[in-house]
């Protein structure tokens, strides 16, 4: 049977995968404003995802001719840095689970525990089919919209509306700094999900991928103004996992204690999916090549961001995201923004020397 | 392909063995529940006095907790809190402390570190309540608990009580350690004094301690609370005394003008009444002169100690920053020179309970 993926559940599942890297460790340098920096994300999200979109389905066109097979094996040869990106990304979400989960729940737990959970649940989602992660997503989508909208209810008469002003008080510096982390590490990184799985979607699908990408940013914009009317500015800065620690302070009643697990568990939730979904550009590679060979990749692949995690866990994971967004921005939005130009001018020109009358 | 279904079965069956719970757990009974904590400062250390609650006995205690202190010291507080474990021989649980009492001298030395200390400490909530006390910590935790045998759990209880008469502040750690950081606002924290109850002394939450800084400035007695609290925009409760009567606050509304170099203070209040305590247009004029002379005196004794514990300056920093911006470095200095006017406009209800 098939892969067949809907254009609605692309979007389910970017929605999952843009919030497994923001709805808790938030935007750090942005400051009483990051809640501007992710509207302004959602803006930024619509062209690089349509873009995205643009390029797989050219490149689905282009691969038919024989050029076209000259330019995907030159390509080929680059495929080990974007290898090396996904896995990296990898090490970094199980870098920032293993952080989340030791500083709330587990603090005494080794940090070999989560690695390995998270490795093994990664796995999985790398190798099972497309539709059978899509699937997988849709449920997370339900239970991550559930708990967005439970959270931001149960915080509603507690919020300090006035809290999030003056915008710009320490200028835009700061906020354009974090944006620009945010477009690397997080809008960046999708290229790996709509490339890998563009093959199996059915239909028109570019306007269900920036609709999912512009839902996510609305969420974490809409959540990100709730952490700061909820414990206020300048605190909220002093907290590693701001969404969570500002959920700590909701008080409903005295039965419904504990709601910070509302954001936990969308966290929980979302960032295997964002580290997995990443590793299937990679898998479905060695697939083609070999028969099975997805399994021995993704095994490769979680080995490998397992031995970062346990290596880099004195280093800050926020910081290696700052120093990584200018390798990511080329890697992920320059280049593939100049393929995706070179392919659309090639469509262009041939479509002229068609409609163009014969020389007599 | 069997082989790797198997691979990946294995290695499924590898991860049950990561559930069935936590590698370290602790046992109820090795645990040593905390309600409640104090601080006190004693020459260069920090002496430390732990409530900790254990199991009712079966006999004779009716079920109820019992609970004792802990004294330790050291010279830095976690320190006097590992000096603490040495005396109680368990491990301390934190993750049920409702109060922090922090001694008139601590809180003179300023209460920074205590809060930067609960903050960053995962096992700590961030709703418990500091509450500062008008001598030691020490003798405010061994007064007399009138309800419980738990004087941490019923420091708690008077606090949320005081939340409908407005003779205390009710502020939750996480906001006191905002309006220490945040700039145009000082914070304020609820004062415990000991009063004799027949003979015995017992623990009282009333009027609130000033903070400049995170040094306890000044202190306000439970009138000046009622009225510190309006301004800070809620009107939800309290009294006031005119002559014999008392009039109860129903709601009301507090509208702050912050400029530069003036404040301007609309309160509108509404209050109920007995029959005869209330003479039409006479009361209600009277109530506002009252009403105004009283914010404005509180007005004054902020400014002379040099404390916007209102938030004067944190009103004119959202509605107009760039004119905050001139004044922010200095703006201690500024609140005392600023002019402020109170217009007051209360409306008395009169509620009938028979028909004569």
């Amino acid at each position: 049977m098939k892969e067949q993926i809907t254009g609605k559940q692309l979007a389910y599942l970017l929605l999952v995968f843009l919030m497994g890297g923001g709805a808790t460790v938030g935007l750090r340098n942005a400051d009483r404003d990051s809640w501007i920096a992710y509207a302004l994300l959602m803006l930024l999200s619509a062209p690089v995802l349509y873009m995205y979109h643009r390029l797989a389905v050219l490149r689905a066109e282009y691969a038919a001719d024989a050029r076209g097979k000259t330019f995907e094996r030159l390509s080929a040869a680059a495929a080990g840095v974007y290898g090396l990106a996904a896995v990296g990304m990898n090490a970094l979400m199980l870098d920032f689970f293993c952080d989340f989960l030791s500083s709330t729940a587990l603090t005494h737990t080794s940090r070999l525990m989560p690695v390995v959970f998270m490795s093994v649940t990664v796995f999985i989602l790398a190798v099972c089919r497309s539709d059978a992660a899509a699937r997988i997503c849709t449920v997370i989508f339900v239970l991550t919209l559930l708990f967005a909208v439970l959270a931001l209810a149960a915080a509603l008469p507690q919020l300090d509306f006035g809290a999030v002003l003056p915008v710009f008080e320490n200028g835009v510096a700061g906020m354009t700094d974090a944006l620009f982390t945010a477009a690397a590490m997080q809008l960046g990184f999708a290229f790996f999900p709509v490339t890998a799985l563009a093959p199996a979607l059915k239909g028109k699908w570019g306007g269900y991928a920036v609709c999912g990408g512009a839902a996510a940013c609305l969420i974490m914009t809409v959540h990100s103004a709730r952490d700061i009317m909820l414990l206020g500015y300048p605190l909220i800065s002093l907290y590693r996992f701001p969404a969570y620690t500002a959920m700590e302070v909701v008080h409903v009643s005295e039965l419904t204690q504990r709601l910070e697990m509302l954001t936990a568990i969308v966290y929980v939730m979302c960032q295997p999916v964002k580290a997995a979904l990443c590793l299937r550009l990679l898998t479905n590679a060695a697939e083609k090549r070999r028969q099975g060979g997805r399994y021995a990749a993704a095994a490769a692949a979680v080995a490998l961001a397992a031995g970062i995690t346990m290596l880099i866990k004195n280093v800050d994971g926020y910081r290696i995201m700052r120093a990584a967004r200018m390798p990511a921005i080329i890697l992920l939005i320059a280049l593939p923004a100049a393929y995706w130009a070179a392919l659309e001018l090639r469509r262009l020109l041939r479509k002229n020397k068609k409609t163009s009358p014969p020389f007599e | 392909m069997g082989r790797i279904k198997a691979a990946v079965l294995l290695l499924l069956a590898a991860a049950l063995t990561l559930t069935p719970g936590c590698a370290d757990l602790n046992e109820s009974d090795k645990l040593t529940i905390v309600p409640g904590l104090g601080f006190d400062r004693e020459g260069g250390e920090y002496a430390l006095i732990t409530e900790i609650v254990s199991e009712p006995e079966a006999e004779g205690s009716a079920g109820k907790p019992q609970s004792s202190l802990i004294d330790s010291r050291g010279r830095t507080i976690t320190e006097a809190i590992n000096n603490n474990i040495l005396l109680s021989g368990n491990i301390l649980y934190y993750a049920h402390v409702q109060v922090i009492v922090i001694g008139r001298e601590a809180a003179e030395r300023g209460i920074w570190e205590y809060i930067d200390y609960v903050n960053g400490q995962n096992s700590f909530r961030l709703m418990l309540r500091p509450i500062v006390a008008d001598g030691s910590a020490a003798e405010l935790m061994q007064a007399k608990a009138l309800k419980t045998d738990v004087s941490s759990f019923e420091l708690r209880e008077i606090l949320a009580s005081n939340e409908r008469i407005y003779r205390a502040p009710d502020i939750p750690i996480y906001r006191l350690a905002n309006d220490i950081l945040e700039e145009g606002i000082e914070g304020i924290l609820p004062l415990a004094h000991i009063e004799d109850n027949q003979g015995e002394p017992t623990s009282k939450i009333a009027g609130t301690a000033l903070f400049v800084g995170d040094r306890l400035a000044g202190t306000l007695d439970e009138t000046e609370t009622q009225y510190l609290l309006w301004l800070r925009g809620k009107v939800e409760g309290g009294t006031v005394t005119l002559g014999k009567d008392v009039f109860e606050v129903i709601e009301g509304k507090t509208s702050l003008e912050c400029g530069r170099n003036t404040v301007k203070i609309k309160l509108s209040v509404r209050m109920s009444a007995e029959e005869g305590s209330f003479d039409g247009e006479r009361t209600e004029r009277e109530l506002k002169e009252l009403i105004e002379s009283d914010i404005a005196g509180l007005v004054k004794k902020l400014q002379t100690l040099g404390c916007d514990a209102a938030g004067f300056g944190r009103r004119l920093k959202r509605a107009n920053a760039g004119e905050w911006r001139e004044v922010a470095e200095n703006w201690r200095e500024q609140f005392g020179r600023l002019e402020v006017t109170v217009a007051a406009e209360p409306s008395v209800t009169v509620f009938k309970r028979t028909n004569r």
